[in-house]
């Protein structure tokens, strides 16, 4: 006779997904929880169904595409400070926005620009502190971005991560003074690929609704889906496309913290830490010694991450921290973001003058 | 015949503790968990052998015994990053630090000072600016403060708090809506009490044991027991001893969020806002628009509260959040602080010079090592 079978609850398969920061696969996922791939693939069905869970979002660096990434955190001025958020909108090269707390204090986007253009964000930067709407602003631009996956070994599903901060510390002390490597595999060239606007528009699809088939995708792209297959096998030979995560609503208790930090040398030894940080996890990098990482967890592991920074923060030339909440973007947004690539052109076109008088209209209107 | 109870388990206990911000009592803790008194009594005892749990700390306002209290923050430079905490030792009048992140990096402090001579706490933070050790600092005086216990009707031990964000944040638009001021009362004018060195060395002893008896009180302090009950019950009606509170540090999920901000007008509903929530929370007042609100919680809560205040934090004129962990306390503990009171002089003693020198001094020794 075998020992009777624990129900899976929601709330237990809820919490293993957020604790792997979305990234729990159905069979690593029945692994950790003891129970068939079947079940568990049957049940995050149902967790989508009820809206515990979003679509799988892919995870994607667009410079081969032509398309930079970037991040702004801005802090508005007393005076705007009654703005609605939805401002932002005036600026469709941004298709995300969240209320952020941390050094800075109000609201974070994150959208992109031409490769060619970088200096199109500053002028957005300038028009919005030149109008008083903000009063400080910080960028951080994706050059390539490093995902680390957690460590399942350390997780229990009935009683959350079975590690204390103090091991963490330990570890990564030990780690640093022996001069052992980030391993971080970042690439700091991305070089060209040869693209023409079909690639986009498949991209456009998949992020904005996940994982659909090529048969669907060719058919609004307009192309077989053997085509469609190729190009897609292309796009993450070519590490543009590099996997999914699921998307997780921000309940009961998910979080998502960044740490952004400055290193002195272009040695990143310190950033080893992370390696020893059993949460998911994905590194950024603006340039060799400015780097944010990314975590989300639930928010009942942040004093403990807090806590063991205190001594590691030593290591680092400067950081802070900033938290992201309440996110706003429509499934549309993201289409349409990738769509400001035109056919026609074959170029990005993302006219800021034209953002900006959008801006001066959306002020005179509030 | 009774069904029987579950065993109470130590994480649902310490659990409980945390969520009330350790301002609660093991009646009312018996009461929300459904077991008697002394098993709890029993059970806390255990937890704080166990290292899970600090003791009860009495809660007082010092101000009418010539003592004002600020939380300082320190913005550490780049420089100095590396600096050990025990810098902040140097200053005999900083009896409790924290590591800090938020707004402001790096550490903060609770602050001692003079009544008559708050300006000390502005030389120390000038002397460290000019060394190097900060870049920026903050600092907040609290002309009197309020200390609201969690909403024990909202906990269940189950579940945790029977609250959601979505409903504080419904609650908070409905109290802007209608106006609702503010509608408790800071002290902004303390009546100054007669107090001597005695009072105070008794507020010492209560901070370092606050169950010791009044017997040993009298053998450490040269009064009577009667005298010491007399005593007590006059700082307990001039307000000065303000209750009991577990010190919660210790406890693993335990998280402190200090929201400073600045209101539109005194009494404006925003400030409101923050009694709709379940949390202990602390309410500090440096003038009748600059305020801090402390929430003690388990920090699995922080996500709801972001979330939450996001829907009114315009309503401030400005605001930041800082979050403290891993507590230390001075050298000698509270009892070496309240000793900074000088028996002969009759006056609180923080020679600010000589403990800027003492940094000075530290920092060299600190530079050979």
């Amino acid at each position: 006779m075998t020992k009777e079978k624990r129900k899976l609850t929601d709330e237990m398969l809820l919490r293993a997904v957020t604790e792997l920061g979305g990234t729990g696969k159905a069979p690593e996922l029945g692994e950790i929880l003891g129970f068939p791939e079947r079940t568990i693939r049957y049940r995050l069905q149902r967790l989508q169904e009820k809206g515990h869970l979003y679509q799988k979002w892919p995870q994607t660096l667009d410079v081969k595409l032509g398309l930079c990434e970037t991040g702004l955190f801005l802090e508005p001025s007393e005076e705007y400070r009654h703005l609605p958020r939805d401002f932002l909108l005036c600026f469709k090269n941004f298709y995300i926005n969240y209320a952020t707390y941390g050094r800075y204090n109000g609201h974070f986007i994150a959208g992109g620009y031409p490769r060619e253009e970088p200096q199109l964000i500053d002028k957005m930067i300038q028009a919005l502190k030149k109008r008083n709407i903000i009063k400080d602003c910080f960028r951080f631009d994706t050059l390539d971005f490093v995902p680390l996956s957690a460590d399942l070994s350390k997780y229990n599903p009935t009683t959350g991560w079975t590690w204390d901060w103090r091991d963490w510390l330990e570890e990564s002390e030990r780690a640093i003074k022996d001069g052992e490597p980030s391993g971080l595999d970042v690439i700091w060239d991305h070089g060209n690929m040869d693209y023409d606007h079909k690639d986009i528009a498949i991209m456009a699809e998949i992020k904005a609704y996940g994982h659909i088939s090529p048969k669907v995708i060719g058919k609004r792209v307009g192309l077989s889906d053997n085509q469609v297959r190729a190009r897609i096998r292309r796009l993450m030979d070519e590490k543009v496309l590099r996997g999914f995560v699921w998307l997780i609503p921000p309940t009961p208790a998910s979080i998502v913290l960044y740490t952004f930090i400055e290193l002195d040398t272009s040695d990143d030894t310190a950033l080893t830490c992370y390696r020893y940080l059993p949460f998911r996890k994905e590194i950024f990098v603006d340039k060799p010694n400015k780097y944010c990482i990314r975590i989300t967890m639930n928010s009942s592991d942040l004093v403990g991450y807090f806590k063991a920074f205190e001594t590691l923060r030593t290591y680092f030339d400067s950081y802070f921290f900033q938290t992201i909440v309440n996110e706003s973007v429509t499934p549309a947004q993201i289409h349409a973001h990738y769509h400001l690539h035109k056919e026609s052109s074959g170029r990005w076109e993302m006219p800021m003058d034209e953002y900006i008088q959008n801006l001066e209209k959306y002020l005179k209107e509030h | 015949m009774t069904k029987k109870r579950p065993r109470l388990q130590d994480s649902v206990l310490l659990d409980a503790i945390t969520r009330f911000g350790g301002k609660v009592t093991a009646t009312e803790l018996g009461e929300t968990l459904g077991y008697p008194d002394r098993t709890i009594r029993y059970r806390i005892q255990r937890l704080r052998e166990k290292g899970y749990l600090g003791r009860v700390w009495p809660q007082t306002f010092d101000t009418k015994l010539g003592l004002g209290d600020a939380a300082v923050i320190f913005d550490l430079s780049d420089k100095h990053r590396n600096i050990s905490r025990e810098f902040i030792n140097c200053f005999p009048n900083l009896y409790a630090h924290y590591a800090t992140y938020g707004k402001y990096n790096g550490f903060s402090a609770g602050a001692g000072y003079p009544i008559e001579n708050p300006q000390i706490v502005d030389r120390m933070l000038r002397a460290m600016k000019q060394i190097g050790i900060i870049k920026d600092s903050y600092v907040h005086r609290a002309l009197d403060f309020l200390s609201i216990a969690g909403d024990l009707s909202k906990y269940n031990p189950e579940t945790g708090w029977n609250w959601d964000w979505r409903e504080w944040a419904k609650q908070c638009e409905q109290t802007l809506k209608v106006g609702e001021r503010f509608p408790l009362e800071f002290d902004q004018s303390p009546s100054p009490f007669d107090y001597d060195h005695k009072d105070i060395e008794i507020i010492a002893e209560l901070k370092m044991n606050t169950e010791i008896t009044h017997k040993e009180l009298s053998e450490i302090i040269d009064l009577s027991e009667t005298q010491i009950g007399v005593r007590i019950r006059r700082l307990q009606e001039a307000n000065i001893l303000r209750g009991y509170t577990w010190l919660t540090e210790q406890t693993p999920a335990n998280i402190a969020l200090y929201t400073y901000f600045e209101l539109e007008e005194p009494d404006h509903p925003a400030f409101t806002c923050f009694l709709h929530l379940p949390f202990r929370k602390d309410l500090f007042m440096e003038s009748t628009d600059k305020y801090c609100v402390r929430l003690t919680m388990n920090s699995s809560d922080v996500a709801g509260y972001y979330r939450g205040l996001d829907t009114f934090r315009h309503h401030f004129r400005s605001y930041f959040i800082q979050t403290c962990v891993n507590i230390g306390v001075v050298p000698g503990g509270m009892r070496g602080f309240y000793h900074l009171h000088n028996e002969s002089t009759d006056r609180w003693e923080m020679p600010m010079d000589e403990y800027i020198q003492d940094l000075e001094r530290f920092l060299e020794k600190s530079k050979r090592t």
